[in-house]
């Protein structure tokens, strides 16, 4: 089906919400925020595809695609020009979005009839059978080589084994049979294989296979694929439904998304009471909340009429609106309508404050930003420190030999070291070698000084010893001299007296020994008196 | 398995058809386009992430995937060490279930090989398996330049000279060889 073309001037805004059918003059909710929802492009493209005309106003601000392409008018309210001729390819098949790849065809309805249940609608969605193609499946991850068949070089889908025990999927297999000659493409082993009996591979490879996950080729989840029929059958949001109007009286034949399905058919014709456009009702409120340039809406603020797409725009710029002060977020509380916001603006109590407060939090702002650049920055610091920690660990000083201790300092640090030091590595790398090397000298030096200081004093003693005898020795020595001077004086004496004969004799004799007269007398005492 | 394959095909131009709903017009019976494409693509992925040494290969056009061009680099220690041979790949529909046809695009002076490129090689012909594709059969080629099938030459003068003088072999190969643009 191609792509519907209307021509409708928006700029394509935030979609505002509105029931199911709702009045053309009704009252334009507020508009609900957008769902932030983080879509790959892929997703996201085919969202904004295929809810161009669903029944939901869609969730996306910016709708991508050639049709909005041409929308440039600005925003207003004259509803006349541009219903032109392509208004009038009438839409009277409902958008569904493009197949996506690994969908082989469009679901089928099982052919074995089946009571119809009060719910029949769900039980007969519940029997589609979707037509998955596995080898256009994108899996998850990468996969093992030993699971990809070597003839489509995708994973395995519905193995089985040769006699020569390659494994091949059987689709593979039956075609690569059915070109050639009947051996295994792998080594050439002739396979005598009847009837289209293959063997089916091992259990263990089977269930490997269905244990991968792909992404579900409607809704991109996730899924584990032996569970993806099912998924597709009975959850996945994306996948074709049959519409509830199929077991009616009315035979609906149109296929819609799990998302999109209602309790009954929409798939009838219906004008647009706007525009006149004849379209599906199932594609009637899109058309109406986001497309249609004739439907208009009056503001229920100032009464003001606009094309009812642009509500939005509105709201952001209607006079009567009721707004809080701009300075509510620092405790004004007062509301007031646009048109007069201005005045109350002016006299706010708070406006001086919240000048203050803007800059201030402009302020703490930057502040934050600092700090989180300085956080940053010392975290890196930590990181360096860390990293030149670990370098130092793994530098060795060889520093035994004292006699030559740098050289052999530079030569271990510049084999130990990191290729990469920076200056000041180097400077730190190598006052340390010079404090080890100090203080081993100075631990050598003291030693050096204990030995020689116990020599020293062993022979010293040995030397004072010695002396102490001597002086001894000495002092007996002249006790013995003393006395014998003392016992040769009175020697004398005796012999001056027992002469009796002049002093000459004596004093001839006295000038001999008249230094030791005193010295004999003394000596005498030591004598007892022979008289 | 390439996330490309998707996304090539669900972010086409809305109006184009994706190729699975293209082959969805045709009835799906056999082999179609759509597993033969798919095929090449894995291939061409398996090329870009692991290329053996020597041999390279990408498609010739960006809008056809049956067409590639390749390069195979001269083994060491052969006559053709040094030189770089283009070769050109067309695939069947059938791929991987027929074989491509391929063709040196430079000129070689190789025993099998004619002098409009057309190569005898088994694998390329009646010992074509599915489970051959594109790096086995460059890499086949790679080691046919280093040890050429004498038994059933293309060129004879080159399986005779291959034998009996070396030295003039390697001479015509060099003289053979110049340098080709693409297409």
């Amino acid at each position: 089906m191609p792509p519907p073309n209307t021509p409708v001037d928006i700029e394509p805004l935030s979609p505002i919400r509105s029931s199911r059918g709702s009045d053309p003059a009704s009252i334009p909710t507020p508009p609900s925020p957008a769902p932030s929802i983080t879509m790959s492009a892929q997703h996201r493209f085919r969202t904004t595809e295929w809810e161009r005309f669903s029944n939901e106003p869609m969730p996306a601000l910016v709708p991508i695609g050639d049709n909005h392409a041409d929308r440039s008018r600005p925003k207003s309210d004259d509803p006349v020009d541009e219903f032109g001729p392509t208004e009038t390819a009438q839409l009277k098949t409902p958008f569904l979005p493009p197949l996506p790849a690994a969908y082989t065809s469009e679901p089928v309805f099982n052919e074995r009839p089946r009571p119809i249940e009060s719910d029949g609608n769900s039980y007969y969605n519940l029997e589609l059978i979707h037509n998955i193609d596995f080898s256009a499946l994108t899996y998850i991850g990468t996969v093992d080589e030993n699971l990809i068949c070597s003839i489509c070089r995708t994973p395995f889908f519905n193995p089985v084994i040769t006699d020569c025990c390659h494994i091949f999927c059987h689709s593979c297999l039956h075609q690569a049979l059915k070109h050639g000659s009947s051996s295994c493409p792998i080594d050439r082993t002739i396979l005598e294989i009847v009837n289209e009996d293959y063997c089916k591979a091992p259990t263990v490879i089977r269930n490997q296979v269905d244990a991968l996950k792909a992404e579900c080729p409607a809704c991109s989840a996730a899924i584990e694929r032996s569970v993806l029929q099912i998924h597709l059958a009975q959850h996945c949001p994306e996948a074709r439904m049959a519409c509830p109007g199929k077991n009616t009286s009315k035979g609906c034949a149109f296929l819609m998304l799990r998302k999109h399905l209602g309790s009954e058919c929409m798939h009838y014709a219906e004008h647009c009471p706007d525009c006149n456009l004849e379209l599906m009702a199932i594609d009637m409120d899109h058309h109406r909340n986001e497309l249609c340039t004739k439907r208009i809406g009056t503001c229920q603020h100032c009464g003001a009429e606009y094309v009812e797409i642009h509500s939005e725009q509105h709201l952001l710029a209607c006079p009567d609106l009721e707004i809080s002060c701009k300075w509510s977020d620092i405790g004004c509380d007062f509301t007031t309508t646009r048109k007069t916001m201005v005045n109350h603006e002016k006299s706010c109590n708070l406006r001086f404050m919240g000048k203050k407060f803007e800059s201030m939090a402009k302020e703490s702002n930057e502040f934050r930003n600092e700090i989180a650049d300085l956080k940053n920055e010392r975290n890196n610091q930590e990181r360096r420190i860390k990293a030149l920690e670990g370098t130092f660990k793994s530098i060795r000083f060889p520093f035994d030999d004292i006699s030559d201790p740098t050289s052999d300092a530079f030569s271990g640090f510049r084999d130990n070291t990191d290729p990469s030091p920076t200056g000041f590595d180097h400077v730190m790398a190598l006052m340390d070698s010079q404090q080890r090397n100090i203080n081993k000298l100075s631990t050598s030096l003291r030693e050096l000084e204990a030995r020689y200081s116990t020599l020293l004093f062993n022979e010293t003693i040995q030397i004072r010893n010695d002396l102490a005898e001597l002086r001894s020795l000495q002092q007996t020595t002249s006790m013995h001299v003393r006395w014998l001077m003392q016992f040769r004086l009175q020697e004398n004496r005796r012999v001056r007296a027992g002469t009796g004969l002049g002093s000459n004799a004596g004093g001839s004799e006295g000038s001999d020994g008249s230094p030791m007269g005193p010295r004999r007398s003394s000596d005498s005492l030591h004598q007892p008196p022979r008289l | 398995m390439s996330n490309y394959d998707m996304e090539d095909t669900q972010n086409s131009a809305p109006g184009a058809l994706p190729p699975a709903q293209a082959s969805k017009l045709a009835p799906r019976r056999g082999v179609d386009a759509q597993s033969t494409t798919k095929r090449l693509q894995t291939e061409l992925m398996q090329l870009m992430t692991s290329s053996a040494p020597g041999i390279s290969a990408f498609p010739s056009a960006a809008d056809n995937l049956l067409r590639w061009a390749a390069t195979i680099e001269g083994p060491d220690d052969t006559p053709y060490q040094g030189l770089t041979f283009k070769l050109s790949f067309e695939f069947p529909s059938n791929y991987p279930y027929a074989a491509p046809t391929v063709l040196f695009k430079t000129p070689i002076y190789h025993p099998n090989v004619d002098f409009s490129g057309r190569i005898c090689l088994d694998i390329l012909k009646d010992k074509w398996t599915a489970a051959y594709n594109i790096q086995t059969v460059l890499l086949s080629l790679q080691s046919l330049l280093g040890e050429p099938n004498n038994a059933s030459p293309l060129n004879g003068e080159a399986a005779e000279l291959w034998d009996k003088d070396p030295e003039e072999f390697k001479r015509k190969v060099l003289g053979r060889h110049r340098d080709v643009d693409d297409e």
